[in-house]
């Protein structure tokens, strides 16, 4: 029985001491102890005999607390040079830890970027050939198939790319690249671009963008990709012969943009959760539910914010963001 | 097909990818010719009349942009047009293809018509009056 006791009082000291030599902070916890009670035991000392007579102390109290506050400091001392050699190594281990992360990220867009898109281009350069009848004649059903399979190309090689410019932006892989550039220009180069697929539907674009430039320091080509998102998103749910309205307004160091679309109005609990990945309003709308979730993702990247407002019968999308980009996305 | 005597070689190590091109290549009225790896395409560069090379930069044999660098050494290659057909995304890769003189870059996949619109416009420049 004895031994069985001893046993298990053995185990415990084990596991203290494995404990202690794991976790540091219970390490610094007990090592502070120690040291004060050292000067605690000793001024409880003096205070007992002290009174009776300095006589009756071995040595010198004076000599004594000098004694005790030098041991005090080497012992502090020590001790917080083990504590921050503890600190550089987790600091040490955490950036290995860290790179080792980003090199996986960096080669698991590669390998997926090339493995998806490698084989695409050899299904787009095929259907292209057979379109163009380089593989031989070919009939207007077989042209009508060859054109249904190249939109689908087309369609995945976009939820490649927003995909991972998704999981470039969010693992911090992209950092912007700041330029001098027109805010009014970026949004009417995208308005241009996209007037045709307007006029088709019949809608009408009133546009309040002013004449003179909006010199701004933003990324240029990832701003773009936003007033896209937000301009196909405004074509995509406004119905035919609908109204879609654009203004860009300076506010001091900031530029508020606003796009209003009439159309089917998006229901308060959706007004946030449609910036969420893969959320869609409307199942059967063309897109993969990605553009808004990359948008706010570079928004915010220049320290700006996005976000829906219902104000029937009109939606509503405003960008609230600075002129100077606020943050660089490291 | 007044330009059948452009020759274009198309170095991608991707046999299916190589052939859709040589044959869109042919349909195009160009002479296409294929090389699956860096080191076979430097010796068919030495040795045969090449107009123009669609380059992919993910090649055994070391890689596209070597090369490049190795057809910038040579007197007889470093003034051949270089077209770049990749599906690598490596953050700086295309300026660094563009430093070594490529003359236009794409990302996989890219539309034929655009990839052999720009090769047109190097190959075909439209006559001056």
């Amino acid at each position: 029985m004895a031994s069985r006791t001893k046993e298990a009082f053995e185990k415990e000291l084990r596991l203290l001491v494995w404990e202690l030599r794991d976790n540091p902070y219970r390490r610094f916890l007990v090592a502070f102890l120690l040291i004060w009670a050292i000067p605690f035991l000793t001024i409880v000392y003096l205070v007992m005999y002290g009174t009776e007579g300095p006589s009756q102390l071995p040595i010198d109290s004076t000599w004594l607390i000098l004694l005790l506050l030098f041991a005090i400091s080497v012992g502090g001392g020590l001790l917080a040079l083990r504590m921050l050699n503890n600190i550089l190594d987790k600091l040490v281990a955490y950036f290995i830890r860290a790179k080792r992360q980003d090199e996986l990220k960096s080669r698991f867009v590669a390998t997926i970027s090339h493995e998806l898109k490698s084989p695409l281009m050899v299904l787009q350069t095929n259907f292209s050939n057979m379109s163009a009848g380089f593989a031989g004649p070919i009939t207007e059903n077989q042209q009508a198939i060859v054109e249904t399979c190249q939109k689908v190309i087309d369609r995945m090689d976009q939820l490649i790319v927003s995909v991972l410019d998704l999981y470039k932006i969010e693992s911090g892989m992209i950092t912007l690249k700041l330029t001098a550039c027109d805010a009014a220009q970026l949004l009417q180069a995208q308005q241009s671009e996209m007037s045709s697929l307007f006029a088709q539907k019949g809608i009408e674009v009133i546009s309040k963008i002013p004449q003179s430039a909006f010199p701004v320091r933003w990324d240029g080509p990832k701003m773009s990709i936003v007033f896209n998102n937000l301009l196909s998103n405004a074509l995509k749910y406004t119905p035919e012969k609908g109204r879609v309205s654009t203004e860009l307004e300076a506010l001091d160091d900031f530029l508020k943009f606003e796009i209003q679309n009439a159309g089917e109005q998006i229901p308060k609990e959706n007004l946030e959760t449609i910036f969420a990945r893969f959320e869609k309003l409307h199942p059967e709308v063309e897109g993969y539910g990605l553009g808004l979730a990359i948008s706010r993702d570079i928004i915010e990247a220049h320290g700006g914010r996005i976000w829906a407002e219902s104000h029937p019968p009109k939606n509503c999308f405003i960008i609230y963001i600075p002129k100077e980009a606020g943050i660089t996305n490291g | 097909m007044a330009s059948s005597e452009k020759n274009i070689l198309i170095v991608e190590d991707n046999r299916d990818q190589a052939q859709a091109l040589a044959m869109h290549a042919k349909g195009k009225g160009y002479l296409p010719k294929i090389a699956y790896d860096t080191i076979i395409a430097l010796m068919m560069l030495q040795q045969s009349k090449i107009d123009l090379v669609i380059l992919d930069l993910g090649l055994p044999g070391g890689g596209g942009l070597s090369m490049l660098e190795n057809m910038k050494k040579s007197f007889k290659t470093q003034d051949i047009p270089v077209v770049v057909l990749t599906a690598k995304i490596e953050a700086g890769l295309e300026e660094k293809a563009r430093e070594k003189g490529v003359s236009e870059y794409f990302v996989k996949p890219c539309p034929m018509e655009k990839l052999f619109g720009a090769i047109d416009a190097i190959l075909r420049p439209p006559a001056k009056k």
